[in-house]
């Protein structure tokens, strides 16, 4: 980061190729769209480089940069729902499920069931995380997805360990209750 | 301790968030408690269950894209620190619309500036008397008793301008049988006399 801001592009490249993919991963799984989510991981590395002069290296880059693009996450919910009149519905659940989960319900062959229940299963988890609050969810994928402990999703997102703590508590809670269905059935 | 206490350390024991002090104590509740057990069972599986939740891989093209934005937005920079780029953000501005927009304003302006001129000048100009003594100093050349081709006794405090290598004057109320005024031009012919310019 210290040779990204004595404006060596190569060093932000570097960068670049080291933190896109998780970066593009946590902003998918709050966008739920792909082609929005490399937008915004670009949007994040230009963002990056337009204020690599205002990095302090007391901060760890990493928390600075998974803070910019959470910060990009919300602007562009934010005009999501602006452009979508505000309407629960608008978003569809083709919208909100895998491109191929449709076709492979379409198509469900016998030696296919397995498939179609691990997709079953990951559509019930990524409904039940779409259920949570938007900070409940950030701590979860932070938490869950990027193995970040309280103390740095605390430092992201700008709260306190203890409130960070109760977070995950409240949203564990909330997914045990929205998928308990599914570890019922597989005991049965 | 009470199991809503322990439900929070359980939440933490899942996401291995527990310290080894609090690890123990949970453990001796789970040990004598089989509902909150069974609930940290529970809440295990939730958390074994939120694996299942794959994303896709980032697209191959993004390092190339972002490679040519940030190519882009470099030159963006040096341009806007550069001569040229100062300039051409000049020009940028200076847009059609704003440029007859700043046109249509410089007509208004220099219209009200002559305007403002011209009463100006007319008010504070002197009145054709004035004028003439003002200008009569200029007519030194002029003799005090000159008559004018016709016969007239021209007064040279009342010569009111001369110009282009002639003199003229400009006799008013001439005759003092017409009573409205009257001017006269008289040409005094550039052989009798000099242009006092």
């Amino acid at each position: 980061m210290l040779l990204c801001q004595a404006d060596q592009n190569e060093a932000l490249e570097e960068l670049f190729q080291r933190y896109s993919r998780p970066l593009f991963q946590f902003i998918y799984r709050q966008i739920l769209n792909e082609d929005t989510a490399a937008d915004l991981v670009q949007e994040t590395f230009l963002r990056v480089f337009n204020h690599r002069k205002t990095y302090k290296p007391t901060a760890r880059f990493s928390y600075w940069i998974y803070r910019i693009a959470r910060n990009l996450c919300v602007d562009e919910k934010r005009r999501y729902w602006n452009r979508n009149v505000t309407d629960a519905t608008s978003m569809t659940p083709k919208d909100t499920l895998p491109n191929d989960y449709f076709e492979l319900q379409a198509s469900a062959q016998p030696d296919g069931s397995q498939v179609l229940h691990e997709k079953e299963m990951e559509q019930s988890v990524r409904m039940a995380i779409e259920q949570l609050s938007e900070e409940q969810r950030q701590v979860m994928i932070l938490n869950k997805y990027h193995g970040l402990h309280y103390r740095e999703i605390a430092e992201i997102l700008g709260i306190s360990t203890e409130s960070v703590k109760q977070r995950a508590y409240r949203a564990h809670l909330k997914l045990r209750q929205q998928l308990r269905h599914l570890f019922r059935e597989k005991e049965g | 301790m009470p199991c809503t206490e322990i439900q929070i350390l359980m939440v933490q024991a899942t996401q291995d968030e527990l310290p080894p002090s609090e690890a123990a104590r949970l453990h001796r509740h789970l040990a004598e408690c089989p509902d909150c057990r069974e609930t940290f069972g529970e809440l295990c599986q939730v958390w074994q269950l939120l694996d299942a939740w794959r994303v896709p891989e980032p697209p191959s093209h993004l390092a190339e894209t972002f490679s040519s934005r940030l190519a882009e937005m470099s030159v963006r920079a040096s341009r806007r620190t550069s001569w040229v780029g100062k300039w051409g953000r000049c020009a940028n501005r200076w847009s059609w619309l704003r440029l007859g927009w700043n046109l249509g304003g410089m007509a208004v302006a220099a219209s009200l500036a002559l305007g403002a001129v011209y009463l100006f000048h007319d008010r504070s100009s002197p009145s054709g008397a004035t004028r003439a003594r003002e200008t009569a100093p200029l007519m030194t050349a002029v003799p005090p008793d000159y008559i004018a081709p016709d016969g007239v006794w021209v007064d040279p405090s009342l010569v009111s301008r001369a110009s282009e290598g002639q003199v003229h004057f400009a006799v008013h109320n001439f005759s003092p049988d017409i009573p409205e005024i009257n001017t006269k031009h008289y040409n005094t012919g550039s052989s009798l006399y000099e242009d006092p310019f």
